[in-house]
This record gives structure tokens, C-alpha cells and sequence, in this order.
């Protein structure tokens, strides 16, 4: 086990070198300029070439790649152009917003999507699971930040219960931080309660029209315990793997619903970075979000061998 | 049909949304362009159906012709990134020296959230309706290739595609004869939900401030422009928000239909 | 199943953990005096040497002290200078007040005034008026130094006091040897707020304390001069980028000051009992431009370019921004902005009704002949958004052959030096940088390589004759001979004069009106 876990871990390497091929070669190709940014709107062409020479950005771009290459292969992922932090840096200042909003999100819709799915089922083709059909397409449908900005203006603004904006780190309390990540929870989890509510929908009916569940249910011993725990456990990787898929969902959700709650995050981080042309924090942002995405797929593979001992690595 | 009636409602929304949009430039009431400073945000009445935006701009006519773009953008979208999903996924899975490579590159692009790899190809390459097409494209390609690419490796193993390869019928003849066929439904279906989150996703890019620019009204970019102001006039991200909203929820509707009709699992995602 | 179960488990601890979290964290707040602030971006670069930005000016005065500053009259006064002479045609020297230390704790000397003088004058447009005039800025002893000339230079204390950004700030000559360019390895200034890098989250949030060493002048608090008493503990500067979200959070108290309230939200903040707003007037008002690129035809003829005099009012952008009259100047016509030292209408071309029927009429008297015109748009601000919008409408309107082209602000700036990609874009400024021929972008930068590309020989006499002047009046004339120029070569058309208020909670109190945000003199009464 310990050796299949190795080679997938090595062979992602020439998935993130792909990344940071792909990554560099678009910020080469793509107008914008940071040296201009620094710079400023007002400088002229001289000030601004004196700019890219002492960032040095009039190097090949061929040399600059290997240059940065060389320093990741030694866990140095540069330096912020226009604040000099360390890209490590600024990226460990956000990992905690991030996380917990993906943990929570995680956490809500997993709570709410896995009995629903589990009712729609039980209940296929009556009005419960019509309702439950609609209500997770809908919610699929309706932009994520107009979801945000509603529970912000009516639910915090207009009570005054939660805060509207920002978040609390984890050391200024706990309640502060689960009162300032509740409404971006929310919003950003309703997508992810769709997507979960139906794959357990489709993966309990699978297993429920299996010939010993049929039996049960015809005998009438069919319990809730059978149903919640023999059934839902053998319904369970393909909840597993979506709940997996949606994190590249919810690290991509995330970008958004940090802009319209002010969390500081790795989403903000990057969307700022991008529109400045902070190259340095792009490269190393993407390349951070491919790793979590491998690690995520690794701990899905090992999660099948939990629900289904026949599976082994 | 009757036995299917999400194909029938989601397909007669959608049908409904793309008569409108055909049919903009003899339903609008004002030049959605037009802009007058002295008509900003007035509320909706005979004169303004949907009220005005910020810049005294008609918005019932702004969300018809937002119908178009994002309709387009969709369409566009799902054309493109199947089309070429399909040429790259069959390539991959019937040349396998090429599989390796190909599949590396996939992985990178997937590697990177789809709303991360958009936002960041729009708004390097510059905000125009090709741009976002195909920075979403881009986005949503590689899916597709993973799903034509499964299929592929699985009929390849079939007994009448040996057969097939063993009697002498050429390569290229024996995808387009026996497995270009099988892959029409999946990738019909798929298509589907990569036409929803497409339109989805030119709402976020605009959102973000790499979208389409507002000079070409997409139901993404009014919405957008709007949030600013949606405090004070609800209505001017209301309607377009209702549209994009119907109608990506008609598009995953019939999309569902389409699926449990051809008995096609698809991969939704965003 | 036990592994539901244990998921079932925690979220009961979390949300005990958190019902004694929300009571534990209530008397958190200390006797500290803190004021939260939203400013118009983040403070990015915080070289107060290395940019043109705005919001770095705003961070240098916090942080850094500059020799002299201007007061709200728009005279210059001495700020870390205590005395000064001028010894002759091309000698100044200038002696230091006591006391001055930096955050490190060091004396300012005059070597390290000496330093960061160099430093700056090679990228500010002041600076570079300095330095084509001075030979050499020599220390003399701790406290004095000499500026030596090579030609006389009238604009000597207007070059040292100047707001004009990057302004004149001062730092540990250990510093200067950073290129600009490069981030600083340290923020070391000898202002009345000390920045710590510990407290700065780029991005989120930068908390500066106060310089408990300052030694504020005795004259009151003045706009930029006087004594900066800090009467806070902390600021903390936090970055909302949505401007909707930091209203709200102002009228939650949430936070205390927002630099740029949304123009459409201040009816309803001005209505709250718990938010004052604070309009500005001349000097710290804004103005739009519209710069023409003189390089790419049709726009190589003046005559066309004229032609824009016709439509562009003064009013319609601001109004598409949603400003009342009560936050704009309608219809202003100078160059140098309205309530200001320099304002003149001296040559202008504007005719008495500027309209499309107007600009119609006079499109069809050039040689216009279709050519397609480029507006290029900046997408992230909303002024570049709308008066680049209007433009295009307007432009539209009268005849020509349009296309806008939508971009954010980076790609704007690095594709705006490609003379044949553009025509025009919709930009403002401050009319501290605005209200002076000097640092006027689109009038100082005339004949040098600068996008837009604009070049006139009477614009060069012009600025001459004002540098030259001995006296206000003079430079006054030389202001009307400028703007008589520059209404007939048109290196830029404005499109309206606008303040853009501050929002504040009510119970901070003696806050200096200033566009740039100053966070000392001002009070909490919590």
C-alpha cells in the first residue's frame, strides 16, 4: 500500500510539470505588464523599461522558466513583484480562510445532501423526491453570487445576526469564525447539495434494487437502520468520488464567494494576482491548486478500499 | 416525449429563450446600446419594461440581446469543446503511443479548477465573446476527452472491432464506422451540461472583471454591472438573473431527459 | 458507519466549542484606540519612491515625512525643515528641526535626506525638474544640507512640498540603494505611523500603530502641514474589493472610513444618523480625461481632434456615475480645473451649445473619412468604465466610426504604448496633480515618450515660461498661454470635475478634509 502510494505520488510530477509549462507559457503569451503596474499610470516608457530591467523580466523567457523551475525543484517559489513577500508566505496567510470555508461547505452539504438523496430514493418518483429533483437543479442554476449577495443583504444585513462581510481566524474564537463563514458556507454549499444529493439518489437506487434489498423491502424489513447503514454504505463510492470532483468545484466556487464575502483567501489571492500580473503568485498559486487536486484524488482512491474492502492498492 | 416530460419542458424553455433571442432585434423597444444619463435606474413601467440600468439604458431590450450572447456563448462553448473533445479523446484512446501524452496534458488542464483556468485565460487574453468562448472551451475540454477517451478504450476491446481490425479494415474506417456511432449520445449529453455551465461560467468571468465587455450585453455582464446597484434597484439584476437562471435550469433539464431517455451517464461539474 | 457517526460527533463539539467561543470572545476589546479604514485599492507597492499610485502617496504620508508640504491654501510649508535659505541664484540650504527619528530609532540626518532626494527624483515628474536643475545635494553637517544648482530654480520648495506623486518622501539612506523597482527589503520611515510587516497581510489587511517618537510641529494640524498629532493607537487598513460589501460594513460599523463611497449609495448614507459624508472641493476633486493618441490617424489631425470639443459636456459622465450636482462642478472648462490657484479658460474652444448636433456639424467639416477610431475601456474602475462607455456612445452618435475595446486596467496600461492599438480611453486624476501645469499629465508630459504621444511647441514655451516665473502672477499668465495651446492641439479633452466623497462613522470627529486620506488630528469618541 505504502508503495502505490509512492507511485502516485511520483507519477504526478509530470502532471505538475505540465501545469507549470502550461501556466508559463500563458503568462509569456498574454499582454500586461507588471513593471507597468508598479509604475503606475503616469510613467513614461523610460520609467517603466527600468522597471522590467531591475525585475528582471527582460531575460529570456526560456532562462526565466528554468531560473524558476530551479528554484521550486528547491521549494523556493519566488518572490511577490510588488510587495517582495514570499509567494510561501502569502499563500500560508490564506490557507486557513480557504480551508475552513471548503471544510464547512464540505461539512453542510454533506449533512443535507446525503439524507435527502437517500429520501429522494426511498421515495422515487413520489412528489418528496420531484421536489428534491427541482430544488438541486435549481440551485445549480442561480449564479453562486447572486445567492451570496441575497443572504448577505437579507440574512446578515437586515438582522443583524451575522456579520456581512470578512472572517475571523480561528485563534480570535471559534464562534466568530463559524458566524463569519456560515452565509459563504451556505451559498457556496447549495451547488455542492445538488451534486451530492443526486449521485446518492442514483447510487441508492442501484443498490436498492439489488435482489436483497428488494427482499427486505418486500418482506417489510426494511428499516431505517438497513437503509442508512447497509444500503448507503454500499451506495458510498460514488458519493465519495463526487464529493472529490467537487472540490475542484468548491476551490473554483471559492474564488467567487470569497470576492463577495471578503474572505481573504487563496481564490482573492489569485484573482488579484492575475489581474495584476503578480507572475510569481500565479505560478505558484496553480501549481498549489494541482497539487490539492492530486492529493484529493489519492485520498478518494484510498477511501473505495475503506467502503469496499474487495478494492486493494 | 410524453413519457419524458423533462425533455418537453426543458426543451420548450429553451426553444422559447432562443425564438427571443432570434428574434431581438423586432422585439426590442430601445436600442439596448443607447445610453442616456437622464433615464438612469427608473423603475420598470410602459415606457421601460424592465426599468433601466445605471446608464439610462433600456434593460428589457439589454436582456434580449444578453440572450444572445449568452446563448452564443453556450452554444459556442458546447459546439467547440465537444468537437474538440471528441477529436482529441478518439486520438488518445485509439493511438495508444499518443495516449500518454495527451492524457498528461488533460490531467494538467483538470489539475486546475475550471473557474481558476477560465478567469485566468480571459483576462490574459482580453475580454471579447471569442476570448471567453474560448477560455471556457479551454476550461472544458478535457472532460470531454476523459469521457470519449473511456468510451473508446472500452469498445476497443469489443470482439467485432478485433474482428474488424484483424480482417483488414483500416484504422480511420473502423472509428468512424464503429465507435464515432456509439459516442453521439454520451457526448449529446454531455454537451448539455457543458452548455449550462458554460453560461454559468461567463456570469462568473464577468463577475471577476474578465467577462465580456458590457458594450456587448450578456446576461453575465448586466448582472454584473448591476450588483453594484442592486441594493437600491433590485430589479436591475433581477430580470437577467431570472433568464440565465430559467434557462440554464431548462438546458439541465433537458439534458436529465436526454440522459435517463438514452440510459447515458454524464459528467456534470462546473 | 462509524465513521458517520464520529462526523456526527465533532460537529456536536464544534458547535459547543463555538456557543462558548461567542462568549468568550466578547470583552476582547482592550482599551486599544483602533479606526478600521477601507481605502480606494490595495496599498500594493509600498515603495513611496517606486509609482505613480495613488494609494502609495496616501501610504507615504503615514508612514514617511517629506522637508516641506502644502497647506490647504496650496502654499508650501516647512514640515521636517526648520529653516532654510536660499544662499544665492544656485545654492539652498536647508537645516532639519530636532528630534526627528526614524522607526528603527536612528536620527534622520541630512545624508539620509541627501539619499532618498536622489532616489526620488529619477522617477516623479517634480523630481525630474529638480534634477535637471541641481548639480549635486550635498550633506554639510548631521542636520544641514545643500542643494546645489546649475541653473536657477524658482520651483524649489513647490518641488520639495509638492503632493505630486511619487512626492518627496524621506528614508534611511540605507535604503536608497534599492532601484526603484525593486520592493524594499524594509518600510522604514520617520512619519507619525509605523508600518509592521508582522501586521500586514497583502491582500486582506496592513494594521499601522502609532510613532509613539514622533515629534508633531506646533502649528496646527494644516492639509498635509502642520503638526501631525496621532490621536489613535492603530489603523488598521483592510482591503474589501467590492465597493457594495464596504458600504455595507460601514453602515454595520463593521468598519470606520471609507475613501470612495459609491457615488448611488449616497443618498442612503447620508441618511444615516451613524455615517458622515465628506464632500470635497477644487484641488482635492477629481477630473476626467479623455488623452488622444496623436500617433494614429485620423487623430494626427488636430482638426479632427477638435472636433471632440463639440460633445464632450461636462456633465453627462459625471451624472452616468451617479454624482449630484452638489459633488461636481458642471460645465467647468479649464484645464487646470475650477477653485483652483491656476484655473483659466484662457483659448478655449468649447462652442455655447456642446451637443451631438454640435460635434456632427463640425465632424463634417474635417476630412474625416471613416477611419475606424479605438476607444479602449478599463474595465475594473468604474469611472474608466463609464466615461470610456460614454465616449463611445457619444462618438457613435456624431458620425464616426467606432469600436470600443474592453480590458482591465494592467492590459490597458502595457497595450495603450502600442501607437497604432488606440485612439482613446476614459482616465481621471487628482486635481492636486491636475491643478499645476507642472505635474499636469497631460500637459507635463508633452514631447516626451508618454502614451497619447502629444507634442507642441507652444505647450514647451509654456511650461518654460512657468517654470521661469518669478512670481504667482506670472505663472498665472503662463497657465493661460498653456491652455490657449493646448484648446487649439488638444493632447487631452476633459469630461467633468467630481469629488469623490468619504464616508466616515459619526463618532470619529476632526478629520482634516483631504483627498488623500490623513488619519492623524482625527478623534474617536468610543
Amino acid at each position: 500500500m505504502v508503495q502505490s502510494i509512492a507511485n502516485r505520488l511520483i507519477s504526478t510530477v509530470p502532471i505538475l510539470f505540465v501545469v507549470s509549462v502550461l501556466i508559463f507559457s500563458l503568462l509569456y503569451l498574454t499582454p500586461g505588464d507588471p513593471a507597468q503596474m508598479i509604475a503606475g499610470a503616469q510613467a513614461t516608457q523610460d520609467d517603466v523599461e527600468r522597471i522590467r530591467e531591475a525585475l528582471g523580466l527582460n531575460d529570456p523567457a526560456l532562462m526565466r522558466y528554468f531560473d524558476w523551475l530551479w528554484d521550486v525543484l528547491h521549494f523556493d517559489f519566488g518572490r511577490s513583484v510588488f510587495n517582495g513577500r514570499s509567494v510561501t508566505e502569502l499563500i500560508m496567510q490564506r490557507m486557513e480562510p480557504t480551508f475552513s470555508l471548503m471544510a464547512l461547505t464540505t461539512l453542510f452539504a454533506i449533512v443535507i445532501a446525503v439524507p435527502l438523496g437517500v429520501l429522494a430514493a426511498w421515495r422515487a418518483n413520489s412528489v418528496v423526491d420531484r421536489i428534491v429533483l427541482v430544488l438541486s437543479i435549481a440551485s445549480f442554476s442561480i449564479p453562486v453570487f447572486v445567492t451570496g449577495y441575497v443572504l448577505a443583504y437579507y440574512v446578515a444585513f437586515k438582522t443583524g445576526l451575522l456579520p456581512v462581510q470578512g472572517y475571523a481566524f480561528l485563534k480570535e474564537g471559534v464562534g466568530e469564525w463559524l458566524a463569519h463563514l456560515v452565509l459563504p458556507s451556505v451559498s457556496l454549499g447549495l451547488i455542492y447539495v445538488a451534486l451530492i444529493s443526486r449521485i446518492t439518489r442514483a447510487s441508492m437506487l442501484e443498490v436498492l434494487s439489488e435482489d436483497y434489498i428488494r427482499t427486505a423491502r418486500a418482506k417489510g424489513l426494511l428499516g431505517r437502520r438497513i437503509l442508512f447503514v447497509h444500503a448507503l454504505r454500499n451506495a458510498a463510492n460514488p458519493i465519495v468520488t463526487v464529493v472529490g470532483v467537487g472540490v475542484a468545484l468548491l476551490l473554483g466556487g471559492a474564488v467567487v464567494i470569497e470576492s463577495v464575502f471578503n474572505i481573504p483567501g487563496i481564490g482573492r489571492l489569485t484573482v488579484d494576482a492575475i489581474l495584476r500580473r503578480d507572475y510569481p503568485i500565479i505560478q505558484g498559486v496553480m501549481l498549489l491548486f494541482a497539487m490539492i487536486y492530486i492529493v484529493v484524488n489519492l485520498i478518494i482512491d484510498l477511501l473505495y478500499t475503506v467502503f469496499d474492502p474487495r478494492i486493494r492498492y | 416525449m410524453l413519457r419524458n416530460p423533462s425533455i418537453a419542458i426543458g426543451g420548450g424553455i429553451v426553444v422559447l429563450m432562443v425564438l427571443l433571442a432570434l428574434f431581438a432585434p423586432y422585439l426590442q423597444t430601445i436600442d439596448p446600446l443607447s445610453m442616456n444619463p437622464l433615464n438612469r435606474m427608473k423603475d420598470p413601467s410602459s415606457a421601460f419594461w424592465f426599468g433601466t440600468d445605471a446608464y439610462g439604458r433600456d434593460l428589457y431590450s439589454r436582456v434580449l440581446y444578453g440572450g444572445r450572447t449568452s446563448l452564443t456563448v453556450g452554444f459556442a462553448v458546447a459546439v467547440l469543446s465537444t468537437g474538440v473533445g471528441l477529436l482529441i479523446g478518439l486520438i488518445a484512446g485509439y493511438y495508444r503511443s499518443l495516449d500518454g501524452v495527451v492524457m498528461r496534458i488533460m490531467d494538467g488542464l483538470m489539475a486546475i479548477p475550471a473557474v481558476l483556468l477560465a478567469i485566468a485565460l480571459s483576462a490574459l487574453l482580453g475580454g471579447s465573446v471569442l476570448n471567453v468562448v474560448i477560455a471556457i472551451a479551454v476550461a472544458e475540454s478535457p472532460r470531454v476527452v476523459r469521457l470519449i477517451r473511456g468510451i473508446v478504450l472500452s469498445l476497443r476491446e469489443r470482439q467485432y472491432v478485433e474482428a474488424a481490425l484483424i480482417s483488414g479494415v483500416s484504422r480511420s474506417r473502423i472509428i468512424v464506422r464503429h465507435i464515432l456511432p456509439s459516442t453521439f449520445a454520451p457526448l449529446a449529453v454531455q454537451a448539455t451540461y457543458v452548455f449550462a455551465s458554460a453560461m454559468v461560467l461567463e456570469a462568473i468571468l464577468s463577475f471577476i472583471g474578465a467577462g465580456i465587455p458590457p458594450t456587448t450585453p450578456s446576461w453575465g455582464n448586466i448582472i454584473a454591472e448591476g450588483r453594484q446597484l442592486w441594493q437600491i434597484k433590485f430589479f436591475i439584476i433581477l430580470y437577467p438573473a431570472l433568464f440565465l437562471s430559467l434557462t440554464v435550469f431548462a438546458i439541465n433539464i433537458f439534458g436529465d431527459g436526454l440522459r435517463d431517455r438514452l440510459d447515458q451517464r454524464g459528467d456534470r461539474h462546473l | 458507519m462509524r465513521d458517520l457517526k464520529a462526523v456526527l460527533n465533532l460537529a456536536a463539539a464544534a458547535c459547543i466549542a463555538a456557543s462558548v467561543g461567542v462568549a468568550s470572545t466578547l470583552p476582547a476589546h482592550a482599551a486599544t484606540k483602533s479606526v478600521t479604514a477601507v481605502l480606494e485599492a490595495e496599498i500594493v507597492t509600498l515603495d513611496p519612491h517606486g509609482t505613480s499610485a495613488y494609494i502609495t502617496r496616501t501610504f507615504g504620508y503615514m508612514v514617511f515625512d517629506t522637508l516641506f508640504a502644502m497647506d490647504s491654501n496650496g502654499a508650501i510649508q516647512p514640515e521636517m525643515v526648520d529653516s532654510w535659505e536660499q544662499v544665492d541664484d544656485l545654492t539652498w540650504t536647508f537645516t532639519l528641526r530636532d528630534g526627528l527619528t526614524f522607526h528603527d530609532g536612528t536620527p534622520v540626518t541630512a545624508t539620509d535626506v541627501a539619499a532618498s532626494l536622489k532616489r526620488w527624483w529619477s522617477l516623479s515628474t517634480m523630481g525630474r525638474l529638480l534634477k535637471a536643475a541641481a548639480k549635486d545635494v550635498v550633506a554639510k553637517d548631521d542636520k544641514t544640507f545643500e542643494i546645489q544648482l546649475a541653473e536657477p530654480f524658482p520651483l524649489m520648495l513647490t518641488s520639495l512640498g509638492h503632493p505630486n506623486s511619487p512626492a518627496p518622501f524621506i528614508m534611511p539612506a540605507r535604503l536608497t540603494e534599492t532601484p526603484v523597482g525593486q520592493p524594499l527589503p524594509e518600510i522604514i520611515g520617520s512619519g507619525p505611523f509605523v508600518f509592521d510587516a508582522s501586521r500586514h497581510f497583502p491582500g486582506d489587511s496592513m494594521t499601522l500603530t502609532r510613532f509613539e517618537d514622533y515629534k508633531p510641529r506646533d502649528e496646527p494640524a494644516d492639509f498635509l502641514a502642520g503638526g501631525k498629532v496621532v490621536n489613535i493607537d492603530e489603523l488598521k487598513i483592510e482591503v474589501i474589493p467590492d465597493s457594495m460589501t464596504a458600504t455595507t460594513a460601514l453602515s454595520a460599523g463593521e468598519i470606520d472610513y471609507i475613501q470612495y463611497a459609491p457615488f448611488d449609495l449616497l443618498p442612503i448614507l447620508e441618511q444615516d444618523p451613524n455615517v458622515t459624508v465628506m464632500g470635497f472641493q477644487g484641488l482635492n476633486m477629481f477630473q476626467g480625461y479623455y488623452p488622444l493618441n496623436w500617433r494614429n490617424p485620423p487623430f494626427d489631425d488636430p482638426a479632427i481632434r477638435r472636433v471632440l470639443w463639440n460633445f464632450v459636456d461636462q456633465s453627462s459622465v459625471p451624472i452616468a456615475l451617479g454624482l449630484s450636482e452638489e459633488y461636481m462642478v458642471p460645465g467647468c472648462q479649464s484645464y487646470f480645473m475650477c477653485g483652483t490657484p491656476y484655473e483659466t479658460t484662457a483659448g478655449s474652444q468649447f462652442p455655447d451649445e456642446i451637443s451631438v448636433e454640435a460635434g456632427r456639424k463640425a465632424l463634417a467639416e474635417t476630412d474625416y473619412d471613416g477611419e475606424e477610431i479605438v476607444v479602449f475601456q478599463g474595465t475594473d474602475i468604474e469611472a474608466l468604465r463609464v466615461s470610456s462607455a460614454v465616449l463611445y456612445e457619444w462618438m457613435r452618435q456624431v458620425g464616426f466610426n467606432v469600436r470600443i475595446e474592453a480590458m482591465d486596467w494592467a492590459t490597458l496600461l502595457s497595450r495603450r504604448k502600442n501607437e497604432n492599438e488606440w485612439h482613446a480611453y476614459g482616465v481621471h486624476a487628482l486635481g492636486l496633480d491636475l491643478g499645476n501645469p507642472l505635474s499636469h499629465f497631460w500637459i507635463a508630459r508633452n514631447c516626451v515618450d508618454f502614451p497619447g504621444w502629444f507634442c507642441d511647441e507652444g505647450i514647451t514655451a509654456g511650461l518654460d515660461a512657468f517654470k521661469e516665473a518669478p512670481d504667482d502672477d506670472g505663472r498665472k499668465a503662463a497657465a493661460a498661454q498653456i491652455s490657449e495651446a493646448a484648446f487649439e492641439s488638444v493632447p487631452a479633452v476633459m469630461w467633468g470635475q467630481f469629488a469623490q466623497p468619504a464616508a466616515y462613522r459619526s463618532d470619529i470627529s476632526n478629520i482634516i478634509p483631504s483627498a488623500i486620506p490623513l488619519f492623524w488630528n482625527l478623534e474617536v469618541d468610543r
